[in-house]
């Protein structure tokens, strides 16, 4: 096979893949809307639980990181992959401090739960934490796979692909953001 | 500013608005604009940064197929819950 070809091959294999991710996170993301839907008031008080500051700046965080694989895709200069894995990482140091902050308020459902209310507020969290945990877990594989991809000599379709994912992965937290955080924010 | 600078400072933009817009007392229609704005980024996201605007049109193709299948997946989901009479939406 031509290089041109294989190149567009594997590039149209990576978006089947992602695609097969898609309805993975969007089962999810249908179980958050309706639940959201079925019990609009406990859901909202969770949601306040969550940390507002810490869920916009890592958006920012996966935002900007995306920013730098588009231009070190663009330009093949790889070096700025390191940022953006940095990125990732300050990102997951975040998440998990948001999480110690959780567990400290007795909010983690069945590991450290003090607090009293209506078990419809505590399902709430269990979504928050399935999903979130799901997407930490891609993030932390694509930190390994744009250092992997900066360190070793990779096709330059390899580069893509890899910068699809993370791409990817920055999407899916930019409907968590808006389906955990901000919606009940208000009330 | 590169193609790529001008998105990013858009998304950025978009990320301001939507936790300013999440703070006002808008009811379901905060959540409609959250989303709506997710979904502006999303695109942003998808068309420049993953280059689909550079793409030859089957892997286009593939891609509005994800959606659509998500799509077809959320409208089966939700056509089950709300034509039970349990979910209430806009007041009715």
């Amino acid at each position: 096979m031509s290089d041109e070809n294989e190149k567009h091959v594997d590039r149209l294999g990576m978006w089947v893949f992602l695609c097969t991710e898609a309805l993975l996170f969007g089962v999810i993301f249908s179980a958050i809307l309706v639940y959201r839907f079925l019990h609009p008031g406990p859901c909202d008080e969770a949601a306040r639980h969550l940390s507002l500051p810490i869920g916009t700046i890592n958006t920012a965080l996966l935002l900007t990181s995306s920013w730098l694989v588009a231009i070190a895709v663009q330009r093949q200069a790889r070096r700025w992959l390191y940022v953006s894995a940095f990125l990732g990482v300050l990102f997951l140091a975040l998440k998990f401090f948001e999480y110690w902050l959780h567990y400290q308020e007795g909010l983690v459902p069945g590991l450290r739960w003090t607090i009293t209310a209506r078990p419809e507020f505590e399902l709430f969290l269990i979504l928050y934490f399935i999903s979130t945990l799901l997407h930490a877990l891609h993030l932390l594989i694509g930190v390994g796979l744009l250092l992997f991809t900066a360190m070793t000599k990779t096709t330059k379709s390899f580069l893509s692909n890899i910068g699809l994912y993370w791409h990817f992965v920055d999407l899916i937290w930019i409907f968590l953001f808006p389906l955990l955080y901000l919606w009940g924010r208000s009330a | 500013m590169t193609i790529e600078t001008r998105v990013y400072v858009s998304l950025m933009f978009l990320l301001a608005l939507t936790v300013g817009v999440s703070l006002l007392p808008l009811g379901i229609w905060g959540v409609v604009t959250g989303l709506l704005i997710a979904a502006i980024k999303a695109f942003l996201v998808i068309w420049f940064f993953m280059e689909l605007r550079n793409s030859p049109p089957l892997v286009r193709l593939v891609a509005a197929a994800g959606m659509l299948w998500v799509g077809l997946l959320m409208v089966l989901i939700f056509g089950d819950y709300l034509t039970r009479g349990t979910i209430h939406v806009l007041g009715k």
